[in-house]
C-alpha cells in the first residue's frame, strides 16, 4: 500500500466519524493541553527564580566559614572553626580573577529617627557591598572607602526605609539611631524589590566592622567574592581557598559560586517541572485509554470490512498498521488540538495572572506531541493486534 | 490451472469431526464457466473457499497456475489472493464508507499500483460495468445490481485468474440477480473464469459445467 493510500484510507475512517473522532482527540487533548500549561507554570516558575538570582550576577562566589562536607568520624580530631574575618576578605582581593570582595554580617536592627522606629534587617558590608549585588543608590552615595576597621558611624538606607522614616523629606544627613548607636545618613538606594519574598528595600547598610560590634560577633556571616565573567571557575576557588588556607591554616570554609547554586535550584526545578507534566500526564493516559475503547468498538464495528480486505489481499502487517495508523492519527489530531488549547489558556492565564510566570517550552511542546502519539500507538496496539488476527473466512462472515 | 488432489476438510463442531469435504479431486480449466451446486451444509461453500485460499484444507494439494499453494504461508496467501482471485459475495462486501470508484479501486490500492495505472484501469472498468454515473456513489446510494456489480468490477480490478462468486445473486430479486448473471457472463465471454456456488438450478443451468457436491464429496460433474 502506498504512503499516500494509507493516510487516505485512515483519514476517511475518521472523518466518517466525526463526532465519534472529535471526542475521542479531545480526551488526548484535554490531557495534552494539562501537560503543556502545568509545564509553563513550572518552567515559568524555573526562569522567574533563575531570573531573582542571576539579578545579582552570576559570576559571583559566596564564602562561609565551616565545611559542609564531612567525610567520615573526626576520631577525636579537635574541629576548630576559625572566625571567617574582614581581613580574610581584604585578602581574597588577592587572589586570581579577583575583582571584588565584600565582608558580608546580616542581623536585625531597631532604626530610630524622631520617634518613630522600624524593626529592619541589617546588612554590615563593605564599600562595594552595592557593586557586588548591582544594587544601585538612588541619592547620595554608598558607604565611602573609610579604613575598614575604623569606620565611621554612615548608614545607607533602603527606599523603604527611607520613605517611612523621612517620608518625603531628603534623609541625606539625617542622623537616626541604628541599633541604639548614632548614624548618619548617606545615601539611599534605588528600589530593589522583593527576591523570593525576601524585601531587600527594608533594610539598612552599615559598615561591617560596625555590624560586627553591634551584634557582638568575631566572624562574618559570608564573603561576596565577584570574579571576572570570563575566568575559569575552578581557577578562582582554587586562589579562593589556597588563600584562605594558608590564613587558617586548614580548610575550614566552604566556597559556593552562584553558578553551582543556579544549578542546584534548576535541578530543584527541572524536577517541580516534570512532576507537574507527570501530573498532566494522567490526563493524557485516560485519553490514550478513550483510543483503546473507541478502536476495540471499531474493529468490533468493522469486522467484516476486515474479512473483506484479507479476502482482496490486505495482509495481517497491513490491517494491523492500518488500525495503528488510526489510532497515531487520532492521537496526533487531539494532541495538536491539545497544543493549541494548552498554549491559548497559558497565555490567557499570563494575562490574567501576571503575577504567575507562564512558559511555554516548545522543547515540551513538540515532546507532548510526540508523547500524544506515543499513547495513540501504544493504546492502539490491542485492537489493531485484535484485527489482524482475525481469520478472514470468520470475520467476512461476522455480518 | 486450478488443480485440487485429494482435498479434505474437517471442523470441530461440538467436539465431534464434521467432514465438509472428503478427498475431492477436481480440475478446473482457463476460461470455464461452472457452478457448484448442492443442498446447504453439502460443502460447497468451503470447497469454494479453499479455491480462492481464504481456508486451507487438512489434506490433499492444491496446485493455482502450476504453483503448490497449498502450504504457503498467510501473507502469501494474501498477496496470492490478490493476484489470482477475484470474490464476489452474497452481501456485496462493500467498505460502507468508500464510494462505488474507491470501492473498485481497493485492492488496486492494497497492491500499491501506480496512481496512474488505477486510474486507467477503474475508467475501462467503470465503463465496462456501467457504473460511469455512479462512481462517486456510496453503496447506501446504490441500488442492489449496482452495488454487485461495483463488486464485480473490484473482483476484476486485479485482472484475477478466477472469479470466485457465492451466491451472487442471493441477495438479490429475480430480475436484478438476471442482470448480475449476465454481467458475470460477460466475464466468461471476455475470456474470465468463472466459479459460482448457488442452490438456484436455473443458475446452474445457464452455466457451461455443473458440479453436484453432497455430503463433502463431488457426486456428479456436468459439461455441455
Amino acid at each position: 500500500m502506498r504512503y499516500a493510500d494509507f493516510v487516505s484510507f485512515i483519514y476517511i475512517s475518521l472523518r466518517t466519524q466525526r463526532l465519534r473522532t472529535a471526542l475521542t482527540a479531545l480526551g488526548i487533548a484535554v490531557g495534552i493541553a494539562a501537560v503543556i500549561m502545568l509545564t509553563s507554570i513550572g518552567e515559568g516558575l524555573h526562569r522567574f527564580v533563575i531570573a531573582e538570582f542571576t539579578q545579582f550576577g552570576t559570576n559571583i562566589i559566596s564564602v562561609t566559614p565551616g565545611r559542609i562536607q564531612t567525610h567520615g568520624a573526626s576520631l577525636g580530631a579537635v574541629n576548630t572553626v576559625r572566625p571567617l574575618t574582614v581581613d580574610d576578605a581584604l585578602a581574597l582581593r588577592h587572589a586570581p580573577y579577583v575583582e571584588l570582595s565584600d565582608p558580608v554580617v546580616q542581623g536585625n536592627a531597631e532604626v530610630v529617627y524622631e520617634g518613630k522606629s522600624r524593626r529592619v534587617t541589617l546588612y554590615g558590608g563593605s564599600p562595594d557591598f552595592a557593586a557586588a549585588l548591582r544594587m544601585r543608590v538612588a541619592s547620595g552615595e554608598f558607604l565611602p572607602r573609610d579604613d575598614p576597621h575604623g569606620a565611621r558611624a554612615l548608614v545607607v538606607l533602603g527606599s523603604k526605609v527611607a520613605r517611612e522614616l523621612f517620608g518625603s523629606a531628603n534623609p541625606l544627613g539625617g542622623r537616626i539611631r541604628v541599633g541604639g548607636e548614632r548614624y548618619r545618613v548617606v545615601g539611599v538606594m534605588q528600589s530593589k524589590g522583593q527576591v523570593l519574598g525576601f524585601d531587600l528595600d527594608d533594610t539598612v547598610f552599615i559598615p561591617v566592622g560596625r555590624a560586627l560590634e553591634m551584634f557582638n560577633r568575631e566572624s562574618l556571616q559570608e564573603i561576596h567574592v565577584v570574579y571576572e565573567p570570563t575566568a575559569p571557575l575552578a581557577e578562582v576557588e582554587e586562589g579562593i581557598k589556597r588563600i584562605l588556607i594558608a590564613r587558617h591554616g586548614a580548610e575550614d570554609i566552604t566556597v559556593t559560586p552562584q553558578q553551582k547554586m543556579l544549578e542546584v535550584f534548576g535541578t530543584v526545578l527541572n524536577a517541580i517541572t516534570f512532576a507537574v507534566a507527570a501530573i498532566g500526564g494522567i490526563s493524557l493516559l485516560v485519553g490514550g485509554v478513550g483510543i483503546l475503547t473507541i478502536l476495540t468498538i471499531a474493529v468490533a464495528e468493522r469486522t467484516s470490512e476486515i474479512g473483506l480486505l484479507r479476502a482482496v489481499g490486505a495482509t495481517r502487517r497491513g490491517i494491523l498498521l492500518l488500525f495503528l495508523g488510526e489510532a497515531a492519527l487520532l492521537a496526533a489530531l487531539g494532541g495538536t488540538a491539545g497544543l493549541l488549547m494548552g498554549w491559548g489558556m497559558s497565555l490567557a492565564l499570563g494575562v490574567a495572572l501576571p503575577a504567575l510566570p507562564v512558559h511555554t517550552p516548545w522543547l515540551y511542546a513538540v515532546l507532548a506531541e510526540l508523547v500524544a502519539v506515543g499513547v495513540g500507538l501504544a493504546a492502539g496496539v490491542l485492537p489493531a493486534r485484535r484485527a489482524a488476527q482475525l481469520d478472514p473466512l470468520e470475520a467476512l462472515r461476522s455480518e | 490451472m486450478i488443480r485440487l488432489t485429494g482435498i479434505a476438510r474437517t471442523f470441530l463442531v461440538g467436539g465431534e469431526e464434521v467432514h465438509a469435504l472428503r478427498a475431492v479431486d477436481l480440475e478446473i480449466a482457463r476460461g470455464e464457466y461452472l457452478s457448484i451446486m448442492g443442498p446447504s451444509g453439502s460443502g460447497k461453500s468451503t470447497l469454494l473457499n479453499i479455491i480462492g485460499l481464504l481456508d486451507r484444507p487438512n489434506a490433499g494439494t492444491y496446485e493455482l497456475d502450476a504453483r503448490d499453494v497449498t502450504a504457503l504461508s498467510d501473507d502469501e496467501l494474501a498477496r496470492v489472493r490478490r493476484e489470482k482471485i477475484g470474490f464476489v459475495f452474497q452481501f456485496f462486501h462493500l467498505v460502507p464508507r468508500l464510494t462505488a470508484l474507491q470501492n473498485i479501486e481497493l485492492p488496486m490500492v492494497l497492491a500499491g499500483i501506480d496512481p496512474a495505472e488505477r486510474k486507467r484501469r477503474l475508467a475501462r472498468l467503470l465503463a465496462e460495468y456501467g457504473l460511469e454515473g455512479r462512481a462517486g456513489h456510496r453503496p447506501d446510494q446504490l441500488s442492489g445490481g449496482q452495488c454487485q456489480r461495483v463488486a464485480i468490477a473490484r473482483a476484476m480490478s486485479m485482472g484475477p485468474t478466477v472469479i470466485l462468486a457465492d451466491e451472487p445473486t442471493g441477495n438479490l430479486d429475480r430480475h436484478t440477480g438476471q442482470e448480475v448473471l449476465n454481467v458475470l457472463e460477460q466475464v466468461h465471454h471476455n475470456g474470465g473464469t468463472v466459479v459460482i456456488v448457488t442452490h438456484d438450478p436455473e443458475i446452474g443451468a445457464r452455466s457451461h459445467r455443473r458440479l453436484r457436491v453432497l455430503d463433502g464429496a463431488v457426486v456428479s460433474d456436468e459439461r455441455d
